[in-house]
């Protein structure tokens, strides 16, 4: 059986001042997928995470020249830098803060899946996921997954960030493989989002069945509800829901932007 | 009262720095060479340009306002008042945008690579006179009152006391304790303080309990500082300080590493980049 990834993608800005700082970017056809959160007190922070998620989805598997995974999102992560802040482009005669903060790098959490052999008989998950951006592994509306925070409890304010600095070290992703199947539902979250669907699972609402079916609307209002509650952080808010469905005849054309809205 | 509210445009953030500006701040501190005024200045620059930089989201908008900044120095009875030079001067509260358009000057610093880079200077060290502590918080509650007048949603004015002495003029924990009443609909003010070293070594950073501290002098300043919110808490923990439940924003015997890294985790962010904001 051939599984084909149907994607929708929701979002929320903090606020309606500032543009959100998360990014999300989806190929169907290589069934790659990627969410970033800029870090919110970094320079070029939403950049940075649309550059992140935009080369995630455009570059071959990280194990494609040989190494661990590890080894392999390194090298991407090193490739992703020198694509967003070419040699020489700085002006010479930028204000001193536009140079220091330049200097600093722009930073954000990271959550990458690819998903392989859909068109076999063991189709797989893999995830890399740095920071506090996380990817929720649904099957039969039970939470098989959550990674690379399983806890809400474990949501903290100083979450491992990946640097746009070439040449710095690279931050050694959680690497998740699993086996998928048909049905299954995959989600991509950022932090504050993650957080309160974990929180609402633990507590026992049927949050998975919910969010299958939920559409633009639906998705504000849970995170108005949510937010109206105190459960969830007032905070840019991002969820790719990938849903793998059998494929009747052939799989359709893939797309980088998702069939939804966001 | 959560501490839980994020710096924006609407809800800019109050940091205000009181500075001992006494005589005895000309004693160097020990290995370091330098005095403590002047160790005092080059860390309280250092936080003004880490906050400006928390500001910058690209090279063409230029710094957001999301911080409001005071730098009070006192030193003399009754000129207790605003510690900036230059164009600033005179000036009790400015923000993020004014610090990045009117430092006092730009001293070009080697890096870790040996190039060039420009570190912006607002502030100057100065040892002159007593320890009037009690206006300096006195001050403070006025500037906070009436910046939380005009921001009663943001998250709670942080003010940071830095001292190498005691109060020579009456008790500073009434004046404390009237400060710490003000508060936002986000939490209470957070009052930290630190006591600059005056011998070498038993830095105390964070305590928990007063049977940590050493002297009268040290549990006084401890018990006219805030507990640390909890992602301050976090954000001490990152920077690899041992914090324990109920810790405060209070170091003892502080030597430039330790001013440096209070100042951070005094000053951090809901979400803050690690080594900068925290």
């Amino acid at each position: 059986m051939t599984l084909v990834p149907v994607v929708h993608a929701f979002g929320l800005a903090r606020t309606a001042a500032d543009a959100s700082e998360d990014a999300y970017a989806v190929d169907v056809d290589v069934a790659r997928f990627a969410l970033a959160d800029g870090a919110s007190s970094a320079w070029r922070a939403g950049d940075w995470a649309a550059a992140l998620v935009a080369s995630w989805v455009s570059t071959p598997r990280p194990r494609a020249r040989g190494g661990g995974p590890a080894e392999g999102f390194a090298r991407w992560l090193e490739g992703a830098r020198k694509a967003f802040v070419p040699e020489g482009a700085a002006p010479a005669d930028q204000a001193w803060f536009a140079t220091a903060a330049a200097e600093r790098g722009a930073h954000a959490t990271f959550v990458g899946l690819e998903l392989t052999g859909l068109g076999g008989r063991r189709p797989r998950l893999r995830a890399f996921a740095v920071g506090d951006s996380c990817l929720l592994h649904v099957r039969a509306d039970r939470l098989e997954l959550a990674t690379p925070i399983d806890d809400p409890a474990a949501f903290g304010s100083h979450p491992q960030l990946v640097s746009s600095l070439s040449g710095s070290p690279a931050p050694a992703p959680v690497v998740t493989e699993t086996a998928v199947q048909a049905d299954d539902l995959l989600l991509l979250a950022s932090d504050a989002l993650a957080a309160f669907l974990l929180r609402l699972a633990a507590d026992g609402d049927a949050v998975w069945p919910a969010l299958r079916r939920i559409d633009t609307a639906g998705f504000a209002r849970l995170a108005g509800e949510g937010i109206a509650s105190g459960l969830l952080e007032r905070d840019d808010l991002t969820l790719v829901r990938i849903v793998l469905a059998p494929a009747p005849v052939a799989a359709p054309g893939g797309s980088t932007s998702p069939g939804g809205s966001a | 009262m959560s501490y839980d509210r994020r710096i924006d445009r609407e809800h800019p953030s109050l940091v205000l720095l009181l500075i001992d500006q006494s005589g005895s701040m000309s004693a160097t501190m020990g290995s370091d060479h330098r005095t403590r005024a002047q160790a005092v200045a080059d860390a309280v620059n250092g936080l003004l340009f880490e906050l400006v930089l928390r500001c910058v989201k690209d090279a063409e908008e230029g710094p957001r306002p999301y911080y409001d900044v005071g730098v009070i120095g006192y030193s003399i009875r009754d000129q207790v008042g605003p510690a900036f030079s230059g164009e600033l001067e005179g000036r009790r509260v400015v923000s993020s945008v004014d610090l990045a358009e009117h430092p006092l000057r730009l001293d070009e610093q080697t890096n870790g690579s040996g190039g060039g880079v420009r570190r912006p200077v607002w502030v100057e060290p100065v040892a002159i006179g007593s320890t009037p502590m009690c206006e300096a918080l006195d001050l403070a509650g006025t500037i906070c009152a009436e910046w939380i007048e005009e921001h009663p949603h943001s998250f709670p004015p942080v003010v940071i006391n830095m001292t190498d002495g005691v109060a020579n003029d009456g008790d500073p924990a009434h004046w404390a304790e009237r400060l710490t009443e003000l508060a936002t609909t986000d939490g209470r003010l957070l009052l930290f303080n630190a006591s600059i070293s005056t011998e070498a070594g038993g830095t105390i950073a964070f305590p928990s309990a007063t049977d940590e501290l050493p002297s009268d002098e040290a549990k006084a300043l401890f018990a006219m500082s805030s507990e640390l919110p909890p992602f301050m808490v976090d954000a001490a923990a990152t920077a690899g300080r041992e914090v324990r439940e109920g810790a405060r924003g209070f170091v003892h015997n502080a030597d430039v590493s330790a001013i440096v890294s209070f100042l951070r985790i005094g000053t951090a962010t809901v979400h803050a980049l690690p080594g900068a904001g925290a």
